[in-house]
């Protein structure tokens, strides 16, 4: 009961990064990622349910809703019950407050996999992924009572429960660097006859992590610094040379910030770097990584990370944007968010490797991670590795599978051995 | 399983041609397996709505002609226009049914407007804004006290729309001191109606309430 009343007068501003996601997001611009578990068993609804709440009222700041201020949303806590449902519509759609309770998740099963679909304002990838593991623990605990599995904990016990609630952008900020915009250049812009709104084709492929490890070892440049110069080439290749001569073609890759700064918090903390290739002339993959390392050598720095949040925390807390109503203010950062997606022709998204407690693997199957597709980003991929498998998914609005194909047989060609799976569009 | 020979991949979902390149794949010997339901996509809500759309625009615009080229005492294409508004408006604010506080608002507007819209084009008799928009006003805020006192545990959502609904029945006092309204009893009821119940609800919210009005006026 006290827990409850505390619930009611329960509210949170939204984080530097959830208030941008929340005014800019639409139809057309989701912002809703999706991770999913495959387990070797099918899914069980009513034990997925009961897991679902016992997740929630362990981990409560995914408890919440989003509501409407005069000058900026806010969450509070949502008291209605979460729905579980069979997956049946195309992954990364809206998540429609008034069919949702709400919330701003979508759990949904299909088979031996369950998907969680997380609006961006709710939190990062690290995030959800966290919230994933604990609901994955609670799933199988229920389906297994006699079983002794080991905890997936969310919360290490040094922490004060605050930490895992705070806004880190606004933590961490500091005023030692010097202020600057890092609005970049127009890049490249993938181009070609789209699929029909809200249709989104998926094609995920697994790999074994040692081949691909191996292979970029081989190069000299970490698993993201060479998958992100194969997608490079692969983009480059299926502009049909449309590329060459103009803007460069530019990655945003996001980046976790929990690794710069101290932080366990479960709301957004991340940031990103753009990663730009320009061919003025033909390039050979090796001249595409080399550029592709010394960018990431160049953005990868604290100081690089510092800029940026500066730069965010400092708009937010301008006085004048403050008392902006809230419709102006959406307005406004829809045109910043224009141009700043105006800079990057794709996205690529690593989550890491997914650890589990010894005893709950042998349950899992696979992990994937699916990014929604924006107007400006038709395509974007993310990648995400549990138990020696690399999965990398594509998620397109284009009828052409041109770059997918060039990535994929490239990877092929290199001795990686790929296995496919596609959502049949 | 089907393996692409062009592609050099294994197709999990066993189709018989690649989802990279189209060319047809060869068995392999692990089984197919499908990780996404088939879904196929349907457009016709969508057509639907289109298909009203630019039945709305003829209709606007072939009345607006008509009443352009033809004399009459009323501007009845402007009515037209106005309850074409409407119904649009009624239809892409319709999920806020939900929020009975929010769509009692929008009601009020729109429905306001409507009606203002008739009157002028009926030749400005001034019953719109002399007798309808004030007790439209009193209608809305005793809807929203009634599902206060029905629905208790809703008590914070109405009553922002209780505040909003009581200013804009306060305020609606200057349409009679600028003399745009040429009735003026039923703006003073409206007027002294509306001050009554927001301090009403000022002096009975409770601290969860105005701890509602905090978080939506936080900057």
């Amino acid at each position: 009961m006290e827990n409850r009343n505390y619930r009611e007068y329960y509210w949170k501003r939204l984080d530097n990064a959830a208030k941008g996601f929340a005014a800019i997001s639409d139809t057309n611009n989701t912002n809703v990622y999706r991770l999913s578990v495959k387990l070797k068993d099918p899914i069980k609804p009513a034990a997925l349910q009961a897991a679902m709440e016992r997740t929630l009222s362990e981990i409560p700041s995914f408890n919440i809703k989003q509501r409407k201020g005069l000058f900026w949303y806010y969450f509070e806590s949502n008291f209605a019950r979460p729905i579980i449902s069979e997956e049946k519509t195309f992954p990364c759609l809206r998540i429609d407050r008034w069919a949702n309770n709400g919330f701003l998740f979508r759990t949904s099963y299909f088979g031996s996999k369950v998907n969680l679909e997380v609006f961006h304002a709710l939190t990062d990838g690290t995030g959800a992924l966290m919230f994933l593991k604990r609901l994955l623990y609670n799933y199988l605990s229920i389906l297994y009572p006699d079983r002794k599995l080991s905890e997936c904990a969310v919360f290490e016990p040094t922490c004060h429960p605050n930490e895992y609630d705070e806004d880190s952008f606004l933590k961490n900020y500091s005023r030692s660097q010097k202020k600057a915009s890092h609005t970049a250049p127009a890049a490249y812009r993938l181009r070609g006859a789209l699929l029909e709104k809200k249709v989104t084709r998926v094609i995920t492929g697994v790999m074994p992590v040692g081949e691909v490890v191996a292979r970029a070892k081989a190069c000299g440049a970490t698993v993201t610094e060479y998958l992100s110069a194969v997608l490079i080439r692969s983009i480059y290749l299926g502009s049909g040379a449309r590329a060459k001569g103009g803007p460069p073609i530019v990655l945003c890759i996001p980046v976790n910030l929990r690794s710069f700064y101290p932080s366990h918090t479960l709301s957004n903390f991340f940031s990103y770097l753009n990663i730009g290739v320009e061919f003025s002339r033909e390039l050979t993959f090796e001249e595409i990584l080399e550029q592709v390392r010394a960018e990431f050598a160049r953005q990868l720095r604290r100081e690089e990370m510092e800029l940026k949040l500066r730069y965010n925390v400092e708009a937010e807390n301008n006085l004048a944007i403050r008392f902006l109503p809230l419709t102006l203010k959406k307005l406004g950062l829809r045109l910043i968010h224009r141009r700043g997606e105006r800079g990057q022709s794709c996205a690529l998204s690593n989550l890491g490797i997914v650890e589990l407690p010894e005893d709950l693997r042998p349950f899992v199957e696979r992990f994937d991670v699916l990014m929604s597709i924006s107007s400006l980003k038709p395509l974007k991929a993310a990648v995400v590795s549990y138990n020696g498998r690399l999965t990398f998914t594509f998620t397109s609005a284009l009828v052409s599978t041109d770059i997918q194909q060039y990535f994929f047989s490239y990877l092929s060609g290199e001795g990686i051995s790929v296995e496919l799976i596609s959502n049949y569009i | 399983m089907r393996y692409c020979k062009r592609c050099g991949v294994h197709l999990c979902d066993g189709s018989d041609t690649c989802v990279l390149c189209g060319s047809k794949t060869r068995p392999d010997d692990s089984a197919p397996f499908s990780d996404y339901p088939v879904l196929r996509y349907s457009n016709r809500f969508r057509s639907v709505v289109r298909l009203l759309a630019m039945l709305s625009v003829l209709i606007v615009g072939v009345s607006l002609y008509i009443d352009y080229h033809f004399d009459s005492d009323t501007i009845w294409s402007f009515i037209v226009l106005g309850a074409t508004t409407y119904g649009w408006t009624a239809f892409s604010t319709r999920k806020s049914r939900k929020n009975i506080g929010l769509m009692i608002f929008i009601q009020l507007i729109a429905i306001s407007l409507l009606g203002y819209i008739i009157d002028i084009s009926t030749g400005n008799h001034g019953w719109m804004l002399g007798y309808c928009l004030p007790f439209m006003i009193i209608a809305a805020q005793g809807l929203i006290v009634s599902l206060l006192i029905v629905r208790p545990m809703l008590y914070r959502e109405f009553l922002l729309y209780e505040w909003m609904i009581g200013i804009l029945g306060v305020l609606s006092i200057l349409l009679m001191v600028f003399d745009v309204a040429k009735v003026h009893w039923p703006y003073i009821t409206v007027c002294i109606y509306s001050a009554i119940l927001l301090v009403g609800t000022v002096l009975l919210a409770d601290r969860k309430a105005k701890n509602e009005l905090v978080k939506r006026f936080h900057f």
